[in-house]
């Protein structure tokens, strides 16, 4: 960790470094190697950059601090997973239905039921709780008279299942809607993948030591050819590995007075079951 | 504004004012400038920003590196420094009364 942290000295300008490498790396060996220091020290190297001129080394310092933050701030935060059920309504639209399982009555009945927040349950306000988990359900639709998909979010796929599976259940329970496809157990955590995070951080740095390069009274044209630059190389190496994607398209003709019934047909056969052998 | 100049030295925060103080006390390496300030201001500086106040403070004639044995790099502050120091206090002392006085009456 300290090596690392020493060799972050690199990123001074060389004329800086002459000067006051050997004090500098002396100094390093006597703090403690912490993430606060290691942000100090590359916006040391960056504003000491900015002022000898160097615009791409302080881009280079500013991707490499983004990408740090990143990380530093994406590993702590537990896993989400994702659970989806649809179900087709009977009528339209479900707002009371919706406003009614909800509600925090009922919401705090499932919280009970199926055992939610078990270790917070002791410390935290059952209202609060409720809070919580309403905040973790989202119901929403493509279209106005088409199938509603109720998602849960939660730190445990099980978890997530069930309580999707329960919101869907109290829809059919109450009549006012059919189940279309049971909740899904999530089988990988909904966060965006490291090599994204990677990416992202890669640029906004880029973007914002050469914006602040700019900013400082450098010429224009090299921050923008060096954003030119970056984001081609940022596309590229998203491209790469993005994998293929590919589409197919069929049309059916079908003639009827019934569109409705045609909608409902396509809905009940299109679900996601029928597809994962193929989709995955 | 040109290095040498109170704001070129001082801008950037109170870095350079906190290394200042430290060294009207007597000459300190870098290590030790972090600890002192610490215990007088509860201001924690990293390494980094200590030495860009360093950086600037030397280039501008404030302070001076003084003779070591070893890799850590003491440093002491200069006549123009002790001078400037004293100029920047009498400046801060003013606005404080200043300020004060305003926020009884305000």
């Amino acid at each position: 960790m300290r090596r690392v942290l020493k060799s972050l000295i690199r990123l001074y300008p060389k004329s800086w470094r002459n000067r006051y490498e050997t004090e500098f790396d002396a100094l390093l060996d006597e703090v403690p190697p912490t993430w606060r220091t290691w942000f100090d020290v590359l916006g040391g190297a960056m504003k000491m950059q900015m002022k000898s001129g160097s615009w791409w080394k302080a881009a280079a310092a500013a991707a490499v601090a983004a990408v740090l933050a990143g990380v530093t701030f994406s590993r702590p935060m537990p896993d989400q997973y994702r659970s989806e059920a649809v179900i087709q309504p009977d009528k339209t639209p479900l707002n009371a239905e919706t406003a009614t399982i909800l509600s925090r009555a009922s919401l705090t009945r499932l919280i009970l039921r199926e055992n939610l927040y078990e270790k917070d349950r002791a410390r935290v306000p059952m209202e609060d709780l409720a809070l919580r988990l309403r905040n973790s359900i989202l119901i929403w639709s493509d279209r106005k008279d088409g199938p509603r998909r109720v998602r849960v979010t939660a730190p445990d796929a099980a978890q997530a299942q069930r309580t999707a599976q329960r919101i869907a259940d109290a829809f059919v329970d109450g009549k006012a809607a059919a189940l279309i496809d049971p909740a899904n157990l999530p089988t990988h955590p909904d966060r965006p993948p490291l090599r994204f995070a990677v990416q992202f951080g890669l640029f906004a740095g880029v973007l914002v030591g050469a914006l602040f390069a700019l900013f400082n009274g450098l010429k224009v044209w090299k921050p923008v050819a060096a954003l030119g630059v970056a984001g081609t190389v940022v596309g590229a190496a998203a491209s790469s590995v993005v994998p293929n994607i590919f589409q197919g398209l069929s049309v059916v003709s079908c003639r009827t007075s019934d569109a409705a019934a045609v909608r409902r047909l396509i809905d009940s056969r299109c679900t996601r079951s029928s597809f994962s052998p193929i989709c995955g | 504004m040109r290095s040498g100049t109170l704001y070129y030295v001082t801008r950037n925060n109170d870095p350079a004012l906190l290394v200042l103080a430290s060294l009207a006390e007597g000459d300190k390496h870098g290590y030790a400038m972090m600890e002192d300030i610490e215990r007088f201001s509860s201001i924690k500086l990293g390494p980094g920003t200590l030495y860009g106040a360093i950086t600037r403070l030397e280039e501008s004639g404030w302070i001076a590196p003084v003779a070591s044995e070893d890799r850590r790099q003491p440093y002491t502050l200069t006549a123009l420094g002790r001078k400037s120091l004293e100029n920047e206090l009498a400046t801060l002392n003013n606005v404080l009364k200043t300020a004060s006085k305003r926020l009884r009456h305000a």
